[in-house]
Parts: C-alpha cells; sequence; structure tokens
C-alpha cells in the first residue's frame, strides 16, 4: 500500500510541474515588463549617490529627499510654477490643435474634391521628419519674431507640431460616423440647432476620441519637452526669473550628472545643440 | 395634398457616372410607390434628390405643384428611413424619436404624448431609456420609423428599411409598414430591391434598370405582362426560360430551334407587326410549362438533367433540342432523373423580346 501511495505521489509532483511550467514563463515576461517601474520608483526614493551608483545598490535607506526637493525647492524654484506653465501651454495647444484639426479633418472626411486623399497624406507626412530636427529653424525664428522666453512660442510651435497628427486622428473619426446620420439630423430640421453638434458630439466613443486625441496630445507635448528648454530659458545670459520649461521632465532630459541646482545649465548645453 | 412629379430628371454625378436618366414618375397623394431594382440602378440617387440630399442635374421636381428643385432639405418636411437605422447613437431611444419635435419647437408635454404614442404603436415601449446600440437591428429600425411617424411630414422616403434585418424580421416589419402606411395614409416612396418586399408593402411598383424606369404596375402586371425582357428576368421567383427564336414571314409562326410553335392569331398579328423578325428572344416563364399527357402537337421532347424539389412542386430542368427548359411540376408526378418527357408550353403566357429587349406581345402601357 505505501509504496503505491508514494509513486502515485511523485508521478502527480511531475504532472504539476509541467503545467506549472507555462505561469513560470507568465511571471518571467511580466517581471520583465514591471522592471522598469520598479526601478522608477526606487530610484525616486534613493538618494542621488545611490541613483547614480554602479552596479545598482539593492538595498538603500528610502528617502523622499527628491519629492520634497521636486515640490519645493527645485532650482530655487518651486515645482508648482513649471507645473502651472506646462498646464496652461497644454492645454492651450491641446485646444488650438484640437479645434483647428476638427475642421480640416471634416472637410477632408466629408467633402470630395481634387486632390483629397493626396492633402490628408500630405498631413500626416509632415510628422514623418522627428521634430528635433526643426529645432534650430524654429529657435531662430522664435528669436526673430521675439518670442524667445515667452509660451506663446511654446502653444505656437506644439500645435503646428501636432495639428497634422490631431487631424489625421479625427480625420478617421469623422470617417467612422456614418453620413446618414447627419443627413438623418439635415432631414430632421435639426439644423442649426444641431448639425455642427452631431459629428462631435456622436457618441460616447466619439466624445472618448477627442479625449483620447487630447491626451495624446498632453503626451506629446509633454515628451517634446526639450524644446521648453531651448525656446524658453534658451535666452542664454539671465532672465532667470521668466524661465520658461516644463519643470518635471527636466531632470530626465538632464542626464545623471544633474545635481540640484544646475538644471539651468542642462538647458543651455540643450540650447546650443 | 401631397404629390409628387419627376419630369425627365436626370442626375450625373462628377466622373460622368449617368446614375439616373430622363426620369418621368409620379407618386400620387397617400400611395405607396416602390421602386425596385438590382444593385446600382440609381434608386437611391432618385430617393436622394426627392430628399434634397442630392442636387437634380436636370429635370423638374415638383410637389404639390410647386418645383423644388433648389429647396433645401430641411424644408422639403419629409422624413426619412435609411437602411443603416441612422439613429443619434448619443441618445436614448425616447430622445432620438423626439428629436424632430424638439427641433420644430413642439411643446415638452406634447412630445412625450406623442413619443409614447409611437412607441406603443410600434411595441418599443420597454426600450425607450435604452440607447441603440443596446438594441437589435429589428428593434433600432422600428425606432427608425417612430422618428419617420412621430411628425406629420408631406412624405416618407425609405431606402431599403429592411435592407440589414434577417429574413423573418423583413416579413415581420414590412407587414408593420403596410399597416402603418394603411393606418396613416402617408405618401411613401419605398426603395427595395426584393420583389416580394415590394408586392408585400407597396401599391404600385416602379421597376428600375440602369437609370431609367422600365414599368410601373402591380406584381401581377410585371409577371404576365412584363414590358421587355429586364423585367420578364428580373420579376419572378424562378428565372424565365429564354429561347433564340426567329419568326416565320409566312405563317407567323415562331421557330425557336428545330421546333415550329404556332401562335394565336392575336400574337402572329402583333409579330407580323413588328419591323424585325430575326434576334428574337421567347420567353416562357417555368410556371407555364407542364408535362405534356398525350401526344401533343407543340410538346416538346426533352430529358430530365436536374430536379429542384420546392415542397409541393418541384423545378424539372430538361434538355430539349432548343436548349435548357425548366418547368414547375407538381411534385407527386415528377419524373425520374434522365426519364424522357415531353413539355406543353402555355403559349398564350409566351413573351416574344425583340432584339433590344421589348416585349413585342405585351400591349402593357409603358409609363415613364
Ligand atoms: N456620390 C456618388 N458619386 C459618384 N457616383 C455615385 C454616387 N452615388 C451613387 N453613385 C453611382 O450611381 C449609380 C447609382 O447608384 P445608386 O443610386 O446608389 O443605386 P442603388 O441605390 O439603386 O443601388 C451607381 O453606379 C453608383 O456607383
Ligand atoms: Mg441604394
Amino acid at each position: 500500500m505505501a509504496v503505491v501511495e508514494s509513486a502515485e505521489r511523485t508521478s502527480s509532483t511531475a504532472v504539476s510541474l509541467r503545467s506549472l511550467a507555462p505561469y513560470l514563463a507568465d511571471c518571467l515576461v511580466v517581471g520583465f515588463g514591471l522592471f522598469p517601474l520598479y526601478m522608477m520608483i526606487t530610484t525616486s526614493l534613493k538618494t542621488d549617490h545611490e541613483a547614480f551608483a554602479w552596479p545598482p545598490v539593492w538595498v538603500f535607506t528610502p528617502t523622499f529627499h527628491s519629492y520634497l526637493g521636486a515640490l519645493f525647492g527645485f532650482g530655487g524654484r518651486r515645482a508648482d510654477h513649471y507645473v502651472f506653465n506646462s498646464l496652461l501651454i497644454t492645454l492651450a495647444s491641446s485646444a488650438l490643435a484640437v479645434s483647428l484639426g476638427a475642421m480640416a479633418a471634416y472637410g477632408l472626411a466629408r467633402f470630395r474634391f481634387r486632390g483629397n486623399r493626396d492633402i490628408a497624406f500630405y498631413i500626416l507626412s509632415t510628422r514623418f521628419a522627428p521634430p528635433v530636427a526643426f529645432i534650430v529653424p524654429i529657435y531662430l525664428m522664435v528669436q526673430r519674431s521675439g518670442l524667445l522666453d515667452n509660451a506663446l512660442a511654446l502653444v505656437i510651435v506644439y500645435t503646428s507640431m501636432n495639428l497634422s497628427l490631431v487631424t489625421w486622428v479625427l480625420r478617421g473619426f469623422f470617417l467612422d460616423i456614418p453620413i446618414e446620420i447627419e443627413e438623418a439630423a439635415l432631414i430632421d430640421s435639426l439644423g442649426d440647432l444641431f448639425m455642427e453638434r452631431v459629428p462631435v458630439r456622436l457618441d460616447t466613443g466619439t466624445r472618448l476620441c477627442s479625449h483620447d486625441t487630447r491626451l495624446s496630445r498632453r503626451l506629446l507635448g509633454i515628451d517634446e519637452y526639450r524644446l521648453g528648454g531651448v525656446y524658453g530659458s534658451g535666452h542664454l545670459g539671465g532672465a532667470a526669473d521668466h524661465d520658461l520649461h516644463p519643470g518635471f521632465a527636466a531632470p530626465s532630459g538632464a542626464g545623471p550628472h544633474l545635481r540640484r541646482g544646475q538644471v539651468r545649465r542642462c538647458h543651455v548645453s540643450n540650447s546650443t545643440m | 395634398m401631397p404629390r409628387v412629379e419627376f419630369h425627365n430628371v436626370s442626375k450625373s454625378y462628377p466622373g460622368g457616372i449617368r446614375a439616373v436618366i430622363d426620369l418621368g414618375l409620379t407618386v400620387e397623394d397617400g400611395e405607396l410607390l416602390c421602386v425596385l431594382g438590382p444593385s446600382g440602378c440609381g434608386k437611391s440617387s432618385t430617393l436622394r434628390m426627392l430628399a434634397g440630399l442630392e442636387s437634380i442635374t436636370s429635370g423638374d421636381l415638383v410637389l404639390d405643384g410647386a418645383r423644388i428643385n433648389d429647396l433645401p432639405a430641411q424644408a422639403r418636411d419629409m422624413a426619412m428611413v435609411f437602411e443603416n437605422y441612422a439613429l443619434y447613437p448619443h441618445l436614448r431611444v425616447f430622445d432620438n424619436i423626439a428629436m424632430p419635435l424638439v427641433a420644430r419647437r413642439v411643446q415638452r408635454g406634447e412630445i412625450q404624448k406623442r413619443v409614447h404614442e409611437v412607441a406603443e404603436t410600434l411595441h418599443i415601449t420597454d426600450h425607450l431609456m435604452k440607447r441603440p446600440r443596446h438594441l437589435s437591428g429589428g428593434e433600432r429600425q422600428r425606432v427608425a420609423l417612430g422618428r419617420a411617424i412621430v411628425r406629420t411630414p408631406k412624405m416618407f422616403l425609405m431606402d431599403e428599411p429592411l435592407g440589414h434585418l434577417e429574413a423573418y424580421l423583413r416579413v415581420e416589419l414590412r407587414a408593420e409598414i403596410r399597416r402603418l402606411h394603411e393606418r396613416l395614409g402617408a405618401t411613401t416612396f419605398y426603395i427595395t430591391h426584393d420583389q416580394e418586399e415590394a408586392a408585400a408593402v407597396s401599391d404600385r411598383i416602379a421597376v428600375m434598370h440602369q437609370g431609367r424606369i422600365q414599368q410601373i404596375g402591380s406584381l401581377l402586371d410585371l409577371l404576365d405582362r412584363p414590358a421587355n425582357r429586364f423585367v420578364a428576368e428580373f420579376i419572378g421567383s424562378l428565372p424565365i426560360n429564354l429561347l433564340a427564336a426567329t419568326a416565320n414571314e409566312g405563317d407567323g409562326s415562331l421557330q425557336v430551334g428545330p421546333m415550329m410553335l404556332p401562335l394565336s392569331p392575336a400574337q402572329a398579328t402583333r409579330l407580323r407587326a413588328a419591323r424585325s423578325h430575326t434576334g428574337l428572344t421567347f420567353g416562357i416563364r417555368p410556371e407555364d410549362v407542364a408535362l405534356a399527357d398525350q401526344e401533343h402537337a407543340a410538346a416538346l421532347p426533352g430529358r430530365v438533367a436536374v430536379l429542384e424539389p420546392q415542397g409541393d412542386n418541384t423545378v424539372v430542368i430538361a434538355d430539349t433540342p432548343v436548349g435548357r427548359v425548366s418547368a414547375v411540376i407538381p411534385s407527386r408526378s415528377v419524373p425520374a432523373q434522365g426519364e424522357r418527357i415531353r413539355l406543353h408550353l402555355a403559349l398564350d403566357h409566351a413573351h416574344i423580346f425583340a432584339a433590344d429587349g421589348s416585349n413585342l406581345l405585351s400591349g402593357v402601357d409603358r409609363k415613364g
């Protein structure tokens, strides 16, 4: 009896090991995916020294000094100033890009005219080159128009850079809305009351779409923080009080040798590229 | 008195597509006129010109005696039902139905009352608070119908309203549409490519092909007296038998392959009056072909090639000296496959089409 039982037990362990294998593989993949997140969080809780140590420090005493610095003492400026600038600039350029883009997209999606598709593609193609490629020419333009250190410069640049993507995305949404719905509204005499709102308001899906684009717009805007560095504080000598850059993006762009209080220098180096 | 007349209306799209050509058509007051035709024949273009959604290239569109070519859609006071429902997806069923009333600034209490009446009629009261995406196709089309009938427009326009629905729902809803029409008595312009549906809902059917109206009449008219070869081929649940033929000048009979078909004196006269005696097509419906019981003068010998049982009746397709001929035979007396049979053609129901397709034997008045 006892012999039989133990034989059964070993075979069942072998079986359960084999059935566990896929889960182990899953754990590996998930671990790989989550590791960067883990590093980001732990790095934020390390001291500067620990953060840049090589080999990485795995065991350390967590400290919140980075958070405190970012919120209350970062670069001699409170972070809310940067956050406010970022918010203002992103919201303004998002609103501009979405409202202008929606009109262009509606025209491209609904009206038949010669070269319609070519124009749509041309609009998208303006995104083909990386925005960084335009930094110098745009810097010169901003400089000549006297808009350095002015939020307006960033709003204009972000809007123009993202307008194409917004137009393209919204065009897709408009194409998805059956034209019959607009025609039904027309025949029902919803005319002035309703017509313009139909395509924009359509369903939660579409409503989401505009959020969606606005969201990706905002991400894009933040992603181009470097531009903030260039056109905002690119102003080489002084005027520190009018510094304009999306503050929270600065540290990661500044590179590992950054110390508190050195943010300004990193922007100087950015602006010279 | 809503009455619509198309006078020589044509529609050309950019790119030179002539979708509607010289259309002449009248929709009488209170009539449900059905335009029936294959896909791409110009039905929707016609309806959209009537709705004001498409410009009229040439001709006059007259509503109640006034030319309305240039009247914008919202001023035409028509209600439309679309094939893909075109409900406002962000609005609840109630608001969808109420929208045309809201646009006309009807009082709120009145809107409540009318929407509920309509919902009751269409059996969608339970769905009033749902959004369209939570409804089935049949329910959505009921809502679309409700949105159309909630006010009293001059006309209803329906572009294949049942096209997206399953077969059993089509049967159910077409009965409903007919019932609504009989109750409301509204002038209706209805489009379909399904002849059964056309027969079930309409007062008159206009058959359209390649941008032109071919014939107007009841389904029976279209079946028994097709104006031309296209109508004969398009209408009917089974394809009509069409065989190449020539007219014999002398005795006024018809030569179909090796067979000589005796025609009635009236038919012979019509045939003789025809300008061309060659390139004719002889047409007879499978329903008008039967098994010949004895040695019959005009019987057509053949051999059974295919049997298609259809319940009470069976379609027998036979190889004959003049080509394949199909016949509808009661299933009880169906011959076996490969068996030699003789077919009797009911010649008084036969059609003879000229080379240009017109029916030489049919004196049906061709409107349009
Ligand atoms: N907006 C349009 N532009 C160009 N051609 C069109 C347009 N709408 C329809 N057509 C063409 O006109 C013809 C008739 O179309 P339509 O009226 O929609 O036919 P149906 O409704 O009978 O299927 C078709 O050949 C179609 O391709
Ligand atoms: Mg159509």
